[in-house]
């Protein structure tokens, strides 16, 4: 049990303590309060009724909080199963998307250490890639599948276990068999026995830090129904093809490599999660300890006496990552030779295979002088390709992104004892040998800061021998060496999806909760009428009570045991209720997500699901408004003047105000301004929306003993009204936040407070109004002049029953409102996102286009797509930028506004640039006169960027506009970005364009060459604009399949905006359905109240046929009573909901283009509805009062 | 002709467990312009025979003719309506709406019979002076005593210049004094508008003050008198 239940259950014990207490020791008096509450049955249910509902709406959300919860929740155990941290690292060098691959023996290691810790009941070796997959009998595919690969004897000795549940392991299958779960197989309609085709990236053996694209036919061995299963087949709930770990080593031509090692705690897939804080400590050393020099790909060797440091796996290292061997040289006056090799293509436009230029730097004074710009070829290299001494040569050598480069040399030949001093699997390799800066250059264009290396080789040690050299410097290395090196990072994915989990559903509850506010307000409104008209019709019972000899506080007591009779089954029948809410709204969130296609049916279940804490929780909070409540009603009673209560009088009202007023009147002022300092310390607007009309309201009342109630009142209610929609703006309210939802809900409870003021003390005018127009007709006369002449009677009443509705009308205006403006900002958003694009298209970054144009098109796409852009991608880290920062909250919650440290980078073409349809939100005006100017500038001057609509001011997609004003990046902003191989290509970027567009494309918009160049980008994402008439979702599954084998997933971009739009749209019904509850405690509240009505006044009902009533009058008399209510309180709320809508428009929508909308028809069906409803409830009562015969009505009390 | 002649009028009122015999077989002629008290101790049946006389009630058995038309075959509406026209009601309780005004009390049997605003206020007002309540006419039943109270009801009861005034026991929450003025200012009426007034009591000073009056026992007539 959490804090707050332990709090609330305290509560609850002690209010029942205290009614228990005070029971026994009244014993009489709590037993005629029993009998008032059994008394009347159906008077009672009706009470119960409404007091319950507040309750319902709190237990409703509490439901769906749970709901969700549970569902984030599974969710995270069905996907991570067993496992609950993670160690990898993500490629640097390109797109982020991707595991780095690092040695096996990193997890032997560290599988060693771990699985003697108690906690930790299971480590195991990974391989976790993408591939393009087709089936080969239905012709189906799938771009991106997962391949996984699983080592068998570990999952069997781990608590990882088998695939299915049933005991498979991969170590069945065959070298060109593969095992695919049932989501795969649904797919690409496959079956056991089917042969697919794999496409997917394997190590280039040529080139260490390249991919080489291959294909390979498999046959389908097993298909795993993942249904049911808790990770296992059901591992991140990917589309996944299963192999032996070493078989994909293989097939990946990565022996002994991994790139995930899973990590599993004691206990099953729930609990594990526990431990985690226990252990990551102790993986994050074990990671660093096992991490040495191998992995960096560095190994030690000798070579005729000397030591030779390389790389075994990329052939190249940055020079720096040999430190330590260099220093120790150094100290030891050792002979120090680097090198690096650089692979040649063409030598004078022959084509060379396999051999180097090699770059060498030797602090040897007998070494060879190299001189700038000249090669010194390998004597038999220069005989092959007949080189000549002195001549010149042009050599087009591979830079590390794999372009050609070409440089002009002066030949000479080396020496021949230059050439022995060489180790001889360099010199099989070896073209020629030049200055160790040119190879520098020819293998990066100078764009590294930083040297790389093939290898450095020590000879002559003074006073060491090169095994003591060798273990010294390798145990510096390896100390220096922590997992950063290479990227690694230990994942503690179960605890921190379970904890997002959590948030999410807190976050849905809470959602709910405070669109409830308004409903559960009006609950507490309708508690106290209910109140009040209880100890209305008993005035003359109590008052012969008092006569009798009871004592006011007795009174009180029975009020109070009574009341909290009616609290207690109310709170448990709401509680319950509220469970029956939250089912109802999780069907509804359940159908919503359902009847959109693109999810999928069984994608969204979301099973209901709720804990009786939450129930408890909304039981407590419920019994304490209602008695509080309660109390509050019941002190009135206490002051009954006796006789007036016989006589029912009511209690006379002073004309001036008396010292208590005033007093009261400062102590609302106290509140007042207690509320608006709170606005001042917390920013939040709310809190100023509330205490300025309290101030207003205090100060009116303490006006009151000057000028009548009516003057005073009327002037609080308009200066209150002025001051929520006036134009008023204080400076010191700059920073204020108004968008939350403490604004939200103060401004609409204090401008319907505002405006109830004026009407109720100016009504007269209103039925004089009334009566003029409605009062002719004959009939109607009598009839308008008893229907208006009550609800004016007993103002209080009147005033809270309006409130009340209008309360709630207000929040279904305002929420409607929302909707429709959301809606009309679709249309707009559909072009702003897709820039006039039909669809995009993203490779897998390690199979990039080679060369799409339209030409290059397949012919049955060409005849499809009207314009096609290429767009190259990479990831840059970002150093630092320029921004505003703004905090903002949504319904109460900051927005992250840490800086964002990595960002993409796209780069763009001339005729992307010239073509696109994306608009800008904003652009350097004075610079460039038009948006395609400013585009056009990319192109003109490589420091100038576009970006997205995100402005960088936080990561992650924002669905519908942007919130305004969230800070980010402006025009003028610089932003510092750097590659993230550590190579130090930094960049300056001005900001001179901020798109519209914040969805598809979250990046840094750069010129294409620069991405290229500098960046390592690659061509992996393409935009297309179909001709006419073509369906965006059936080319884009024609461009997957033609492009399969890059892993090419595209998607139709308006078919998506679409659906998110009808998603968020959809949601914003079920709001409006959720505050359908508060409409119906309006309802219900008005019904409740009429009904009361009718039985109080029986006997008048009786008299009014006597002198000549008919049946029918009687009934419209209350028909028109409740319709006046009704009406006005429908037109209360709908304007004021107008007014706040506007300020929700100015202050969201009118920035993005949106018109100003005011969904009549919509609010004309709300209103009709509403007002019919009530309409509904009060002439079941009123019909039933007026067939009373005449005179049995008048017997009625006597 | 009598103006109202009851024959052989039954009324049983039907509780589910018992059924209380009110009226058994009652016959009774009262003349135009008379003024008869109905007497007789708690639980006779006087309510009960005023109720059924006036058509607030209905019959078990037995006729009821008012002016030669018999009410009780006639439909809830046109019985209303003709109690709006021609029917006065005063009752023990004051029976006044608390929210309105003394003046809007007396015009509201007006209005319940299509007279225009402006002339029913008029002849509320007068009937309000008639009973000597000018000065209180804005103001409400709540904030006047029993006898003012009961002085507005039977304006309210006059105002329509009704052919038949009912009273039931129109003294019975008031102090002597004020139950002998009451009584004198309907005896006043009586005497000025020739109207008909059956008046129940069961205050013998009261009923002294009528010229019949018809002493009734367990929902039979025993006995008449005449002043
Ligand atoms: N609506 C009713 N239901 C049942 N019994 C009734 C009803 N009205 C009156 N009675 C009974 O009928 C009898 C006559 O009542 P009533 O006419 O009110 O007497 P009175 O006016 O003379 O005091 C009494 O016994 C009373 O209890
Ligand atoms: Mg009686």
């Amino acid at each position: 049990m959490d804090t707050t239940s332990f709090c609330l259950s305290f509560l609850v014990v002690i209010i029942i303590v205290i009614i228990a207490a005070l029971a026994l020791t009244n014993r009489i008096i709590f037993k005629m309060a029993l009998r008032n509450f059994t008394r009347r049955k159906v008077q009672s249910v009706i009470v119960i009724a409404g007091l319950m509902i507040g309750t319902a709406i709190i237990s409703s959300s509490l439901v769906v909080r749970d709901t969700m919860i549970n569902t984030f929740e599974v969710d995270v155990y069905r996907s991570l199963g067993e496992v609950d941290e993670e160690i990898w690292g993500t490629e640097t060098w390109t797109n982020a998307l991707y595991y780095k691959y690092f040695s096996e023996s990193i997890y032997d290691s560290i599988s060693r250490n771990l699985t003697k810790l108690p906690e930790i009941d299971g480590v195991a070796p990974v391989i976790d890639d993408n591939g393009a997959v087709f089936n080969l009998n239905t012709m189906l595919g799938e771009p991106s599948a997962a391949l996984l690969g699983l080592d068998s004897s570990v999952m069997r000795e781990s608590s990882f276990g088998d695939l299915d549940g049933n005991g498979y392991y991969t170590d069945s299958l065959a070298e060109d068999e593969i095992a695919i779960n049932s989501r795969l197989a649904e797919d690409m309609d496959a079956s056991v026995g089917d042969e697919v085709q794999l496409s997917y990236g394997a190590k280039d053996p040529d080139n260490p830090m390249g991919t080489s694209f291959m294909k390979k036919n498999f046959t389908v061995a097993k298909i795993i129904l993942e249904e049911d299963l808790y990770g296992k087949a059901n591992y991140n709930q990917r589309k996944t093809i299963f192999f032996e770990l070493d078989t994909l080593q293989n097939l990946f031509n990565r022996p002994r490599e991994i790139n995930k090692i899973w990590i599993s705690n004691k206990g099953d897939y729930r609990e594990g999660e526990k431990y985690t804080s226990d252990v990551n400590q102790t993986i994050k050393e074990e990671l660093d300890n096992a991490i040495g020099i191998s992995d960096l790909g560095l190994d030690f060797h000798s070579f005729d006496g000397n030591l030779v440091l390389s790389s075994t796996t990329t052939g190249i290292f940055p020079l720096q990552q040999a430190g330590h061997l260099l220093e120790a040289a150094k100290n030891s006056n050792a002979t120090v030779m680097k090198g690096l090799m650089v692979p040649a293509i063409t030598l004078n436009n022959l084509p060379i295979f396999g051999l180097n230029v090699m770059g060498v730097v030797s602090n040897d004074p007998v070494g060879p002088q190299i001189e700038d710009n000249s090669i010194y070829f390998l004597e038999s290299v220069a005989t092959t390709y007949g080189i000549t001494n002195g001549s010149s040569v042009e050599i087009v050598t591979m830079n590390l992104e794999g372009i050609q480069t070409q440089t002009e040399l002066q030949v000479f030949i080396l020496p021949t004892e230059f050439e022995g001093m060489m180790p001889d699997e360099i010199r099989a390799v070896t073209l020629g040998v030049v200055d160790f800066d040119t190879s520098q250059y020819m293998l990066h264009g100078g764009a590294y800061s930083e040297l790389m290396a093939s290898f450095v080789m020590v000879s002559g040690l003074d006073n060491v021998t090169m095994d003591q050299l060798k273990d010294s410097v390798t145990e510096e290395m390896n100390e220096d060496l922590d997992s950063t090196i290479l990227n690694l990072e230990v994942h503690e994915l179960k605890s921190d999806n379970v904890e997002a989990a959590r948030e999410g559903g807190e976050g849905l509850g809470t959602l709910f909760m405070i669109f409830g506010m308004f409903s559960i307000i009006a609950g507490v409104v309708l508690i106290i009428n209910i109140f009040v008209m209880l100890s209305e019709e008993r005035k003359s019972e109590m008052g012969m009570a008092r006569a009798v000899g009871m004592k006011g506080k007795h009174l009180v007591r029975m009020y109070i045991f009574e009341g909290s009779l009616y609290a207690f089954v109310a709170a448990i029948v709401g509680a319950l209720l509220g469970l029956f809410f939250g089912w109802a709204i999780i069907y509804a969130f359940e159908y919503i997500f359902q009847s959109i296609e693109e999810f999928g049916e069984e994608s969204f279940n979301i099973p209901f699901y709720f804990t009786w804490t939450s129930i408890f929780v909304a039981f407590s909070i419920g019994l304490f408004i209602t008695f509080i409540t309660i109390i509050f009603a019941s002190t009135r009673i206490s002051k009954l003047n006796i006789i007036r209560a016989i006589r029912r009088i009511p209690e006379p009202r002073p004309p001036r105000a008396k010292k208590r007023v005033i007093y009261s009147g400062i102590i609302v002022v106290i509140i007042g301004l207690f509320l608006i300092s709170m606005a001042f310390s917390t920013e939040d607007g709310g809190y100023y929306l509330a205490g300025l009309p309290l101030v207003i309201l205090g100060f009116s009342i303490i006006a009151h003993k000057w000028v009548s109630i009516r003057a005073a009142m009327t002037a609080a209610g308009l200066v209150i009204l002025f001051f929520m929609f006036g134009p008023i703006e204080f400076s010191f309210m700059e920073d204020w936040d108004f968008s939350g939802m403490t604004s939200f809900v103060f401004s609409g409870v204090f401008s319907v407070l505002g405006a109830i003021l004026v009407v109720m003390f100016n009504s007269n005018i209103l039925l004089n109004g009334l009566q003029k127009i409605f009062g002719r007709g004959k009939s109607t006369r009598a009839v308008l002049k008893t229907a208006i002449s009550y609800p004016m009677d007993n103002k209080f009443k009147t005033g809270m029953t309006l409130g009340m509705f209008a309360l709630i009308i207000f929040t279904v205006t305002v929420i409607a409102m929302i909707a429709s403006m959301q809606a009309s900002q679709g249309d707009m958003m559909l072009e702003q996102q897709s820039g006039g694009y039909d669809i995009i298209g993203v490779t897998n970054p390690r199979t990039p286009f080679e060369n799409l144009t339209l030409e290059t098109l397949p012919p049955e796409l060409q005849n499809k797509v009207d314009q096609i852009e290429v767009l190259s991608q990479s990831i840059v880290t970002i150093i630092d930028y320029d921004r505003e920062e703004v905090h903002i909250t949504t319904y109460g919650q900051p927005i992250d506004t840490a800086k964002i440290e990595q960002y993409q980078l796209i780069g763009v073409s001339e005729s992307f640039m010239e073509n696109n349809g994306y608009s800008l939100l904003e652009w350097d005006e004075e610079r460039y006169e038009t948006e395609r100017d400013a585009w056009n500038a990319l192109d003109d001057n490589s420091s100038l960027c576009i970006v997205d609509g995100t402005k960088l001011a936080f990561s992650g997609i924002s669905v519908g506009s942007p919130p305004p004003d969230f800070g980010g990046v402006y025009i003028g902003s610089k932003i510092v970005i750097t590659d993230m191989g550590g190579q130090n290509r930094t960049r300056e970027l001005e900001v001179i364009g901020i798109m519209d567009q914040s969805f598809f494309i979250n990046a840094i918009i750069i010129k294409k060459d620069v991405v290229k160049n500098e960046y390592g980008g690659v061509d992996s994402m393409f935009v297309a604009k179909l001709k006419s008439g073509e369906d965006a979702d059936a080319v884009a599954k024609e461009f997957e399949k033609n492009y399969l084998e890059h892993g090419l997933q595209t998607f139709d971009m308006k078919g998506i905006i679409n659906t998110i739009l009808s998603l968020s749209n959809n949601i914003m019904y079920l709001m409006e359905g959720f505050l359908g509850i508060g409409l119906l405690v309006g309802i219900a509240g008005i019904g409740i109240i009429s009904y009361r009505n009718v039985i109080e006044r029986r006997q008048q009902i009786g008299m009014l046929r006597a002198i000549g009533f008919k049946k029918s009058m009687v009934t419209k008399s209350f028909l028109i009573e409740t319709s006046f209510i009704t009406i006005l309180a429908i037109f209360l709320g709908i304007i004021l909901g107008i007014g706040i809508g506007w300020q929700i428009y100015k202050d969201g929508f009118q920035d993005s283009g949106v018109g100003f909308v005011i969904p009549w028809a919509n609010l004309l069906i709300i209103s009709v509805i509403a007002y019919i409803a009530t309409l509904i409830f009060t002439i079941y009562p009123s019909l039933k009062a007026s067939k009373i015969p005449p005179a049995e009505a008048l017997r009625y009390i006597e | 002709m009598a103006i109202i002649k009851a024959t052989n009028v039954y009324k049983t009122y039907d509780t589910g467990k018992i059924q209380v015999k009110a009226l058994r077989g009652l016959d009774l002629e009262v003349q135009k312009g008379d003024m008869i008290a109905v007497m007789g101790p708690s639980g006779c049946g006087k309510t009960t025979l005023l109720n059924c006389l006036s058509g607030l009630d209905d019959l078990t058995d037995g006729k009821v003719l008012i002016e030669g038309q018999d009410i009780h075959a006639m439909k809830d509406n046109p019985r209303t309506e003709y109690r709006a026209k021609k029917m006065g009601f005063i009752f023990q309780s004051f029976n006044l709406l608390p929210v309105l005004t003394a003046v809007e009390n007396v015009e509201l049997p007006l209005l319940v019979s299509g007279m225009k605003t402006k002339e029913a206020k008029q002849k509320a007002e007068k009937a309000l002076d008639l009973v000597g309540l000018m000065d209180w006419k804005d103001h409400k039943p709540s904030e006047m005593s029993g006898g003012q109270q009961q002085r507005v009801t039977i304006a309210r009861s006059l105002v329509n210049d009704p052919t038949i005034v009912w009273a039931d026991e129109p003294t019975g929450n008031l102090d002597t004094k004020n139950s002998l003025e009451v009584m004198d200012l309907l005896l006043e009426l009586n005497k000025k508008n020739k109207q008909t007034f059956v008046v129940v009591t069961h205050d013998p000073a009261i009923g002294k003050k009528c010229k019949r009056i018809i002493e009734m026992r367990s929902g039979v007539i025993a006995k008449e008198f005449s002043n």
